[in-house]
Formats: structure tokens, sequence, C-alpha cells
């Protein structure tokens, strides 16, 4: 049963607090959840805490344990993110690379069973055709989606997703998130995406969590969370919730806030 | 998203590996290349020099011994046979070194000269000349090396020390490298400058390379930390190739890359300092030996350590054959004939590759 707290979590790297007392609802098995907010927000390092073991403060629990007490190698099998940044365009293939990951991490499955599942994954996100070509020849679109795979490899309980959809168009945008959300769906597995496009967030999550200055700013039901006055407090941006033919609530920003100069960064 | 059927599974399965066996079966038959290459320039390596052996009697005096003429045997047992055979073990070890250094750096241009560990084996060897110029004498002969060898595993641990203070990112662990290589050199200058004719001579001997000086000693002692080395880096090639992904992708597939660079960085320290203590600094073998690797076989480790061995070996004996037949008469350092190949190769290398964005 995948279930995660996060309660009051606080995190510092140098002197700078990033993240300052973070809480969240109880997520749960099955839940996808959307993280929000301007750049520098904080949802980086929310995401890196929870996969990396960066030092925290505060309640941070995975399956009834606190992060902090698992070590290394049984949280990169219980918990895995995809990173900002793509693979590097070495001249490495697809194949290779998911192989060598497997391999590196010590799944402990037979070349078999891990050969269904690169075979599944990689003609999912629509790379069976690359599956054999350097990643150096692959656009930075389908290398973004080849971490998509390195994340999903190892099926972890727990999967985060750091703007997945950065550098996709639109068809990848929305099979990249079909294929995350299924996994969760499918695996009981606690899904949490990074998002800038709210739209996409609205149409994708369950639950939406908008951090601030790295704080909580909002979390609840997608349709909850996204108000014209939350956007102009953490976006600074004039908005509106329109409901679209399908009948689905889309956003629609107009401009920047006029009035107050929105604060971008992290205060001292 | 429609699920594919069991049938079309196993067919997406099979295709997937199907494709990989035949690209895994070429790199085989390129390692096989490698392999007669190898075997090749060691020969041509042995045969060539003043005395006008052929292969032939090598292989007479290996199969049948004592039945060759006994100065033909000498030659070839304590002259020929030691050096062909410290450069396949100096080829490779640096060439394993370089690649291993090269992977978990993320950086094209590192190897063990760009670490600074050569230039502290100079400074060592530059070092020890100079306090006693009684050359000649066996205990000479055998704490020159020492000394190189004391030298660049400091240099080695220095590096090490700093860079896991600092966090152990790449580019400071090159930076530190390129400064200890421009305080070596500085040293090994100011040793000369005090220096006399005769000691400065042996010095510059030192410093070009030169494999003639081996026996079988030597041979033995870098073949064997050669092949303890080996396998530690064999059982690490997942691990290396994944490092190919970038750093990022690494750390967030819970690998410590910080672990991996300081744990590789030890065993290329003690590789190259095994190395080059012996020979001197040769140049190049362990930039280029990976790279030509690298082209040949591509990234997946599995394949591209013993390649790169391979072409390491063989870059050298080549090298060491050339230096022999070159000048006739003569045997030019080793270490200037790599350095004189290596140039062109390396720009050619880097110009067919322009628009490579492989380390990036």
């Amino acid at each position: 049963m995948a279930v995660m707290k996060i309660d009051d979590l606080s995190v510092t790297l140098g002197k700078r607090p990033i993240l300052q007392g973070i809480s969240l609802p109880e997520l749960t098995s099955g839940q996808f959840v959307g993280l929000l907010g301007p750049n520098a927000s904080g949802k980086s390092t929310l995401l890196k805490t929870i996969a990396l073991g960066l030092r925290y403060e505060g309640a941070l629990k995975v399956a009834d344990r606190e992060v902090s007490r698992i070590g290394r190698k049984e949280r990169s099998l219980l918990i895995s993110m995809m990173p900002q940044t793509p693979p590097i365009g070495s001249t490495l293939s697809p194949f290779e690379l998911m192989r060598s990951y497997a391999r590196a991490t010590e799944l402990g499955m037979n070349d078999k069973v891990l050969g269904y599942r690169m075979a599944e994954l990689l003609n999912r996100l629509g790379l069976t055709p690359d599956a054999h070509r350097p990643l150096m020849e692959l656009s930075g679109g389908k290398r973004q989606l080849v971490g998509l795979c390195l994340a999903m490899i190892r099926e972890p309980a727990f999967l985060l997703l750091d703007e997945p959809t950065s550098a996709l168009d639109l068809r990848w945008q929305l099979t990249a998130l079909d294929v995350a959300r299924d996994y969760t769906r499918s695996h009981n597995a606690v899904g949490i995406v990074a998002l800038h496009d709210i739209n996409l967030a609205l149409r994708y999550c369950d639950t939406l969590a908008v951090l601030k200055n790295g704080r909580t700013a909002a979390c609840g039901r997608p349709s909850d969370v996204v108000t014209p006055e939350l956007l102009s407090d953490v976006y600074g941006v004039e908005a509106r919730m329109e409901t679209c033919s399908a009948g689905h609530p889309v956003l629609i920003a107009d401009r920047p806030s006029t009035g107050e100069i929105h604060q971008q960064g992290i205060p001292a | 998203m429609t699920v594919p059927g069991a049938a079309q599974q196993t067919d997406l399965h099979e295709g997937l590996f199907e494709r990989y066996r035949l690209i895994a079966l070429r790199r085989a038959l390129v390692l096989i290349g490698l392999a007669i290459l190898l075997v090749v320039a060691f020969l041509l390596d042995i045969t060539a020099g003043p005395a006008g052996l052929g292969i032939s009697d090598i292989f007479q005096s290996v199969f049948a011994p004592g039945t060759l003429e006994q100065r033909m045997e000498i030659i070839i047992w304590q002259v020929r046979m030691p050096d062909a055979l410290i450069a396949l073990a100096v080829g490779a070890a640096l060439s394993l070194a370089g690649v291993e250094t090269q992977t978990a750096l993320n950086n094209p241009l590192a190897s063990p000269f760009t670490l600074g560990i050569a230039s502290s084996a100079t400074l060592g060897a530059a070092f020890f000349i100079v306090v006693t110029p009684a050359a000649g004498t066996l205990s000479h002969a055998l704490l020159l090396p020492a000394f190189a060898f004391v030298f660049a595993m400091c240099a080695a641990f220095a590096i090490l020390a700093l860079s896991g203070l600092h966090g152990g990112s790449s580019s400071t662990i090159v930076l530190y490298g390129i400064a200890l290589f421009f305080l070596c050199e500085a040293l090994t200058s100011f040793l000369k400058y005090v220096a006399s004719a005769d000691v400065i001579q042996q010095i510059v001997f030192w410093h070009i390379g030169n494999l003639t000086r081996a026996g079988w000693t030597e041979v033995a002692v870098v073949t064997a930390v050669f092949l303890m080395v080996l396998p530690v880096s064999l059982r690490d090639v997942w691990v290396l190739t994944a490092l190919r992904g970038g750093a990022d992708q690494a750390e967030s597939a819970g690998l410590s890359v910080k672990n991996i660079r300081l744990w590789t960085m030890f065993r290329v320290s003690i590789l190259s300092a095994v190395a080059v203590c012996f020979v001197g600094t040769i140049g190049f073998v362990g930039l280029v030996g990976p790279h030509i690797a690298r082209l040949l076989l591509g990234e997946d480790h599995r394949f591209l350590v013993p390649g790169a061995c391979l072409t390491g070996a063989a870059l050298l004996s080549l090298a060491s054959f050339l230096s022999k037949v070159v000048v006739p008469g003569a045997i030019v350092p080793v270490g200037i004939i790599t350095s004189i190949i290596g140039v062109p190769v390396f720009l050619f290398l880097i110009s067919w590759k322009s628009g490579n964005t492989s380390w990036r």
C-alpha cells in the first residue's frame, strides 16, 4: 500500500531556505498529484527531497517509514524520479541505457522479464523504432521520453516526474501523462508530477498542490484549487476559468497582473 | 490507450532483442578484429630492430627452446619480449584508466595526464635523479620507479581528498588535476634548473617515455596490477554505462555519482601510477585509445572497457614497432612517437566527430 505523508517539511540548501513548512494531505495508492507553482517555488526541491534523500526537517513518510531512515538502495527501488534534464545525447541507444539502468541498480529480474517491460514501455511511448538508435540522433523530446522510460523501468511505488512534458509536442504530452497516470492506477502507485501547464494538470491530476516561495499555497481537488484569485496571488496573472464544450474546466490567462509587482524567487 | 495483446507483445519483445543480438554480434566481431590487430602489432614489434629476427625465429624460440643460436635467444628473451610485453601492458593500463576517467567525469578530455598523475610521477623521478645521481646501480633501478609511483599516488590522493571535500563534481576534479599538472611541471623545471647537465639528461630521458628500460620484473608488476583492476572495472560496466545517461539521471536512479567517481578515480590512479612509473610519460595512449574504442564499439561499457584495453595495447605496440623502424639503426623513444602520431589522429577524430553532442 503506497501512502505518502508530508507534514511541516522544511529544506535548506546551503543557507537558503527552499521549502518552509510544506504540508500536504495524505497521498494514497492510485493518486496522481499535480505539483504547481511558478519558477523557484520549490517544486523540484520537494521532488528531490523525496527521491534523493536531501536533508530535511519535519515529517516525510513513504509507506509508513521516514524517508531519511531508508537506505539509498531500498529508496531507489521504492521511489523513482524523472529529473528535468533528459539523458545526455550519447551514442548509447535507449535500449542500452534502459538495460544498464536496470542492471546498475540491481533490479534483480531476468533478461526476459526485463525485456518485456522495456518493450512495453518503449512501445507505449512511441520509441520502438528508435530503440537501437543513438540518443545523440534523437530529438530533445524523444530523449525526454527516454527519461520517462528510465524512471518507470523500476516500477516504483512512488513515481515522481519533474516537468516531464517540457520538451514534448501536444501528442506526446498527452501520451506521456496518459502512461504515467495509467501506471499509478494499475500499479496502485502514487504519482507526483510537477507541471507548468495548468490545463494539463487540470486534465490529468486527481489532486493539485500549489507551491509559492517554498510554502503550500493551496491543495485539493483541481477545480477547487485553480481559481482566478489563486492564479493572481501565486503566478501574478489575470486569468479566467471557462468551461469548454466538452464540459472540462479550462484556464485562459489574459495578462500579467497590474498593481502589485509579483514576487519571484525566495525572500530572505 | 489500448493494451497490446500477448502475441503482439511477444513480437515486440522478440523484435527488440533480435535487433540487439545483431548489434552485439557486430561488436563481438570488432573485439575479435582488435585482438587480431593486437597480435599482429605484437609480432611486428618483437621482430623489429637491428638483429634481423624473423617471425619464424620467434616461434622457434617459443615452441622449441634451445634450438636457436644463443645470441638470438638472449635477444628475444632478455630484450625483445620484455619490451614488447610492457608495451601491451602499459598501453592497456593507460587506455583502461583513460576510458574510466572519461566516463566517470563525463569529460572527453579527461585522462591520467589531465589529472596530473603522470606529471607527478615525472616530478618524483626527477627528484630522485637529482638527489641520487648514481645511475646504473640495482637499487637505483628499483628506487626510481618507486619514487615516481609514490609521488603519483600522493597526487592522486590529494585530488581525491580535495574533491571529496568539495562534493566531487566532475569539473572540480579536472580543475584540481590541471592545477596539479602545472605545479608539478614548474617544480620539475626548477629541479632541472638547479641540476647538472648530466642529471638534466637523465631527467629528460625519463620524461620522454621509453619502453626499453623494462625487464621481466616491470612486465610482471604492470601486468599484475592491470589484471587486478580489470575485473573490478568489468564488474562496474553497467554502472559506467548508466553514468553516460548523465549525472542527474544516474542520481535519480539511486546511484551515488560521487561515490562512483571517487572509487573509479582511486583505481584509475593506481593503474596509471604503476603504468607511468616504469616507462615515463607516454602521451595520448590514455586519451586516443578510449576514443577509438568508443568510435568502433559505442558506449556500452561491456564492450567498451575490453575494447579500450585492446586499442590501447595495440596502439602502444604499433608505436613501439615504429619507434624502431623510422630511424634505421636507432630507437626513437616511444613517447615521442605516440605523441607525433597521436596528435593528428586526435585532430582527425575531433573534426570527424564535429557536431557530435555526445558529451553534452
